[in-house]
């Protein structure tokens, strides 16, 4: 048994209950409980689920083509079940993966990490099915020049540009949210007592009166409320729909549903307020709130408070939103670079915006700037990790031997296949990387527990540690041997894969 | 899921129908067109061991513990052959390294698994004649395959089945250098005219006459292998194919046959129409290829034909014997909407199912094992939904040697 | 007859002549064929082959002898790598003519091309030159090898490499088409068969028709398979199949007509049908082995062994069984007394991919890598007697 987080552990029991391990241990030294199903493999070898930290499986193919995409992007919206036998990382022992598309674009989206299922399938895992920004900082093999490099490290610093005031207009507005919310409330309190005082006796009066306020409000309209109301339809609707969840003050409520009941009885009764919504907006907008209590506290000349004005929303963008995310720690920023100069722009658009968490992509180049990545923190993602040499201009890279380089400066990096095409080789890159002589230890590290930790997953994946979750696979032989074969995998304690 | 269904039922429906490759099945109840013969309503086709075993009227003995279908409403005809069909479409087809190239043999280009065969057989035909391409003059030795076999060699069913030579521009088309080419290129060579082409085979005939000619007086040498095709021609022992479709083009052919003393079936031949009493008196066999089409055959209409939908019923009037094809043309149809389309321009239905059955079969010299439904021949046979020249006839079974090929229902 | 005596014999020499001392090889595991492995083997290589193998060796030979002591690493025959232009494209295929039996691959061979000397880095210690497919007759391969002081040639005139495949049909040139292409080879073979007929290129046929040379073809769809298998049929001879991407839709006349084939390399996008093929080929009996890069050969064979290929088959695809279809098998593709010593160091076995190259010795000369100090024996440097 290896458990990643400690040495291989002979006879070694894992305990699960639920979806969860319970314990993890030698045989006889875990208490196994009575009635539990027992599972034995005498000559198998157990390990954490895999993790593949990059993969385009379930991805749409025609997307790798497609530029268009930004930061808004969510790559969870677009994920289906494939039909081909590639898309099945359960098979190949994979339980958690991250999920992205190698477009050409330059934010390309936020990748989501799924938990692959049996026969192909896949969940998302709640809450991170938004898991990191991904942008593109490199041109691929082509012909690349260090101006171009220069360009590119602009557009991507550009990206962070008016952050600020953006981040400025958002809480600028919950603020003024809160204070409209206290003033709305003030305003229906003020006319409730109000209407609760003096219209009781004549209730339907107001009502009546309506029609010809309705009609004769356009000429009043543009001082009072109509001004606030001019902008547009919804922030009428809101407030009213809004508001009350925000304050579940009973007495409120209650008067919010009584001043509600009061204008869709208006609304009902005149047919005209009925028609010209749609035809022209702004006016008829205008009537609308008069009959709650706007329109005769004007006429009556009241000294109460003034309808406020629905404070405008800033224009919401959601790549700004994520870039935001970024900057908070909350989203790691995913770079594809690939030769040492790409990357050390990368690393420069780090120091310059303070990105928190930065992971690096594809980065062939890294064994010249092992160092600089260990010392800005940053984590990389090593795909094609196989005994391929690249086509020129890359030849230069050695992808076998990278992992042992960023080992040794202490950059921690997972290797991932990068494609659905290559899933069932993600323990042959792994054996690779060993071959290039990264200990063995460390290329288990490098598919199981520190992609966990990329992926900010290591509380539930990664290793065979009590309170994690059950995600296990079971070979025949060890897991770096070419002709290994997996036995069974379980996710969450369920098995997602179990040879027949 | 979906997708799993109808696989399931077509696997149900030829467990049904094939229920042992030598076991014998019984078809009852259908109406039998055998081709050649009176149709046989209520008809029964007795089928084992990939042969025929016995065919009649519903009183036809059948073995005991033979396997029943039960085709009421349907109907059953001799699988269709094709006379004339393009298998693929790769530059294989033709040798462009000589005009003339009569002992190249089409088979050796053949891809066994070419789509173009599967299309066939889902279309009801059994058995093609695959002929070299029409970019030589004289392209080489056709063979007679069955569209479907378990090992690709046994597919063929007669090894040099014709020598293909073709009149028109389109053997022409290309000789010519490309502009800015090279002269040494080897497509800058004779013939690029009409009179070249016929220059070319009539040299390559008279070449051959010679040759048989000396052999008559004095042992031959060993001749070269083109020549000696040539002279299996001139003793007619193999058949001579002219590819001619304009009206131009189908004299010449006429005359270079009699020139040279050999007979030809003239391939393609949408001009057929204007020389009805000229084939009669050659005793021709015309193969018409792709009747329905309007568009010319070939080199984008170079040869200058004039296709007509009533020459099929001109011929049979006339008594010329022809038969059906989908020809080289790419814009044919299937063969049985083919021979709908003459039977709706004249000829009776039975003549028309049988220009795509019996009479190529004799044309080909196949007749002894296929063609129609006789006793003894082998079990290539379709089921149809309904009479095979009704436009919504679909083919729903689909035998070749009693293999199942193709089930749809 | 063909064979020129004014061969570079100073390279075929080069090697044998630097080492004049026996060297003693011993580690843990010694593969000396695919059924042949030895646990704490050694064997004894004088002047550039294999003398002497596990127990025969002789004690006074092995205490004389440099020892080269490979600890736990396993030892191998080195890859022989089969029908490759080298990257000499352009020189192997003479372009006016479609036939030419006679032309030699060995005379375009250029004993210090980069594309040789790399060998050693996959784990390869010779490699079949060959006439490039181009050609419906391209000429006679050779055995060639890497070496530290430029390459050698270990065996000229060895196949005849014939060619079926859509390269081969050149439009420029008759024949353009695959018809025309098999009346050209056959009617060449008829011509070799009659006694009448002479010239260099008959008597290349004809030699290669009564058995002396292996005759190879490349052919990649079922049909230009099939009008091989129809020509070795006729002609009476074994084919090997050079490209064979059809192969598996005529698994059953490969093994009828013993052929064997030479398949493409396999990469991980692949469909399943065709990683498994070779696990198919080795369980009907035809000898195959991977063509493509040197650099790829490796994975190829650990991908053929994920999906399901045994390890001695795929070590056979690797040295072996190239070694026998092109007829070296008696000088390179095993350990066995009197071959070249051709082998590499490998940590581990070389179908595991954490198995990383130590080094590769070429007729008993190292031509890459090093391996750690000789502990066995620290007096000798672990070069010593190499250069």
């Amino acid at each position: 048994m290896h458990p990643v987080t400690g040495p291989a552990i002979e006879n070694g029991v894992v305990v699960i209950r639920g979806e969860r391990i319970v314990a993890v241990g030698k045989k006889g030294e875990i208490d196994v409980p009575q009635g539990a199903v027992v599972r034995s493999f005498p000559t198998g070898h157990v390990y954490p689920g895999l993790i593949d930290a990059a993969t385009d499986a379930y991805t749409d193919p025609s997307l790798r083509g497609d530029g268009s995409s930004d930061g808004g992007t969510a790559f969870v919206d677009d994920l289906r079940k494939q039909d081909s036998r590639v898309h099945d990382l359960a098979a190949q022992g994979i339980t958690t993966a991250y999920v992205t598309v190698r477009s050409p674009a330059f934010v390309r989206g936020q990748g989501a990490i799924v938990r692959p299922k049996k026969d192909g399938g896949f969940e998302p895992w709640s809450g991170k099915d938004k898991a990191a920004l991904q942008v593109r900082m490199t041109n691929g093999p082509g012909r690349s020049h260090a101006l171009e490099r220069q360009q590119q490290l602009q557009q991507a610093d550009g990206l962070f540009e008016g952050l600020d005031e953006y981040r400025k207009a958002l809480t600028d507005h919950e603020d003024a949210l809160k204070k409209y919310d206290k003033e709305f409330a003030d305003y229906l309190a003020f006319h409730q007592k109000k209407k609760d005082g003096d219209k009781k006796p004549e209730g339907d009066k107001p009502t009546g009166s309506n029609k010809p306020a309705g009609d004769g409000k356009p000429a009043d309209a543009p001082a009072g409320a109509g001004q606030g109301g001019g902008g547009n339809d919804p922030p009428k609707d809101e407030p009213p729909k809004k508001d009350p969840p925000k304050q579940l003050d009973g007495e409120q409520a209650a008067a919010f549903e009584a001043a509600l009941l009061t204008l869709l009885e208006a609304i009902a009764q005149d047919p005209k307020p009925k028609e010209p919504p749609k035809p022209d907006a702004p006016k008829p907008d205008g009537q609308q709130p008069a009959p709650a209590g706007g329109a005769p506290a004007a006429e009556k000349k009241d000294e109460g408070p003034k309808r406020p004005t629905y404070p405008k929303a800033p224009s919401k963008e959601p790549q700004r939103d994520a870039l935001l995310k970024v900057l908070d720690g909350e989203l790691p920023l995913r770079v594809e670079a690939h030769r040492p100069d790409e990357l050390r722009a990368a690393l420069a658009l780090q120091q310059a915006r303070k990105v928190p968490v930065l992971v690096l992509e594809q980065a062939y180049g890294a064994a010249a700037l092992a160092d600089e990545i260990a010392k800005a923190g940053a984590a990389v993602v090593l795909t094609e990790c196989l005994p391929i040499p690249f086509e020129p201009p890359y030849d230069r890279f050695d992808a076998t031997k990278l992992p042992a380089r960023l080992a040794a400066a202490g950059v921690p990096f997972a290797i991932a296949t990068g494609r659905a095409s290559w899933s069932s080789l993600l323990p042959l890159q792994a054996a690779a990387a060993v071959g290039g002589g990264l200990a063995p230890a460390e290329a288990l590290r490098a598919i199981t527990l520190t992609p966990a930790e990329i992926l900010g997953v290591a509380k539930d994946a990664g290793s065979l540690q009590p309170g994690k979750y059950a995600d296990v696979l079971v070979t025949d032989r060890p897991l770096f041997l070419t002709d290994s074969r997996v036995l069974l995998v379980l996710g969450k304690g369920n098995a997602e894969y179990e040879v027949k | 899921m979906i997708r799993s269904l109808p696989l399931g039922a077509i696997a149900l429906a030829l467990a049904a129908l094939l229920p042992a490759q030598d076991g014998v099945t019984v078809y009852r109840n259908a109406r039998i067109l055998p081709g050649g013969a009176p149709a046989i309503d209520n008809g029964v086709l007795v089928v084992g061991g990939g042969k025929i075993l016995a065919i009649g009227g519903a009183d036809t003995k059948a073995p005991n513990g033979a396997a029943v279908v039960d085709c009421a409403g349907k109907t059953i005809t001799p699988g269709l052959i094709d006379a004339s069909f393009r298998a693929g479409n790769t530059p294989d087809m033709n040798e462009n390294g000589d005009e003339v190239t009569p002992h190249l043999r089409v088979l050796d280009s053949l891809e066994p698994a070419d789509p173009s065969f599967v299309r066939a057989r889902s279309a009801g035909v059994t058995a093609v004649h695959v002929m070299p391409g029409a970019r030589s003059v004289i392209g080489g030795l056709g063979v007679v395959l069955k569209t479907h076999a378990k090992d690709p060699q046994a597919m063929v069913v007669k090894h040099d089945a014709s020598l293909r030579i073709v009149m028109g521009a389109e053997p022409s088309m290309g000789n010519r250098a490309i502009r800015g080419g090279s002269v040494d290129s080897i497509y800058y060579r004779r013939p690029t005219t009409r009179m070249g082409v016929v220059w070319a085979a009539r040299k390559a005939f008279y070449d051959a006459k010679e040759a048989l000619e000396k052999s008559a007086d004095a042992p031959p040498a060993t001749p070269s292998p083109g020549v000696e095709v040539l002279t299996r021609v001139l003793r007619g022992q193999v058949t001579a194919v002219t590819t001619a479709r304009s009206e131009q083009d189908l004299r010449t052919a006429l005359r270079l046959a009699a020139e040279f003393g050999y007979r030809t079936v003239l391939d393609d031949a949408q001009d057929a129409h204007m020389l009805v009493d000229e084939l009669k008196a050659a005793q021709t066999t015309v193969m018409l290829g792709a009747p329905s089409a309007t568009a010319i055959a070939g080199s984008a209409g170079a040869d200058g034909a004039d296709p007509r939908s009533v020459t099929a019923r001109l011929l049979a009037d006339a008594g010329v014997p022809f038969v059906i094809t989908t020809g080289s043309n790419a814009a044919s149809l299937d063969l049985v909407r083919e021979a709908m389309f003459a039977a709706r321009n004249g000829i009776s239905s039975a003549r028309a199912l049988d220009a795509v059955t019996i009479e190529p079969a004799r044309l080909l010299g196949i007749d002894q094992r296929t063609g129609s439904l006789q006793k003894g021949k082998d079990a290539d046979f379709v089921v149809w939904s309904t009479d095979p020249l009704d436009p919504a006839a679909a083919a729903e079974s689909v035998f070749v040697d009693g293999i199942a090929v193709q089930v749809l229902r | 007859m063909l064979r020129c005596t004014l061969l570079p014999t100073a390279l075929v020499g080069l090697a044998a002549t630097l080492s004049a001392q026996d060297l003693l090889v011993r580690a843990k595991t010694v593969v000396i064929a695919p059924d042949a492995v030895l646990a704490d083997g050694r064997f004894l290589v004088r002047a550039g082959k294999v003398a002497y193998v596990g127990q025969d060796v002789p004690a006074d030979a092995a205490a004389k002898a440099t020892a080269i002591d490979c600890g736990d690493a396993l030892v191998v025959p080195g890859f022989v790598l089969p029908p490759t232009t080298l990257g000499r494209d352009r020189d192997l295929a003479e372009a006016a003519l479609p036939f030419t039996p006679d032309l030699r691959a060995v005379e375009a061979f250029d004993p210090w091309h980069e594309e040789l000397a790399k060998l050693p880095h996959g784990g390869f210690t010779s490699a079949i030159l060959s006439p490039s497919p181009r050609n419906i007759a391209g000429g006679l391969g050779a055995l060639v090898k890497p070496g530290a002081g430029g390459g050698s040639v270990a065996a000229p005139d060895l196949h005849l490499a014939l060619s079926l495949n859509a390269a081969a049909r050149n439009p420029e040139r008759p024949p353009t088409s695959l018809m025309g292409a098999v009346d050209l080879l056959r009617s060449a073979f008829a011509q070799a068969k009659s006694s009448a007929a002479a010239g260099p290129d008959v008597a290349v046929l004809r030699s290669a028709l009564q058995g002396n040379r292996k005759i190879a073809i490349a052919a990649d769809t079922l049909s230009e398979i099939q009008q091989a298998l129809d020509l070795a049929r006729d002609f009476g001879f074994d084919a090997v199949i050079v490209g064979a991407r059809d192969a598996d839709k005529a698994l059953d006349r490969l093994v009828a007509q013993r052929a064997a084939v030479v398949i493409g390399g396999l990469a991980p996008e692949m469909r399943l049908a065709q990683l498994q093929f070779p696990a198919r080929l080795a369980e009907a009996g035809v000898p195959f082995c991977f063509t493509g890069r040197p650099d790829q050969a490796r994975l190829s064979a650990a991908l053929a062994v994920r999906h399901g290929l045994d390890r001695k088959s795929a070590w056979a695809a690797l040295s072996r069984a190239p070694a026998q279809m092109f007829g070296v098998a008696g000088q390179v593709g095993a350990l066995r007394q009197g071959c070249a010593a051709d082998f590499a160091v490998w940590s581990g076995d070389p179908l595991d991919l954490g198995s990383a190259l130590r080094a590769v010795y070429v007729d008993g000369a190292r031509v890459h890598g090093e391996l750690p100090s000789a502990a066995a024996n620290p007096a000798s440097s672990p070069a010593a007697g190499v250069r």
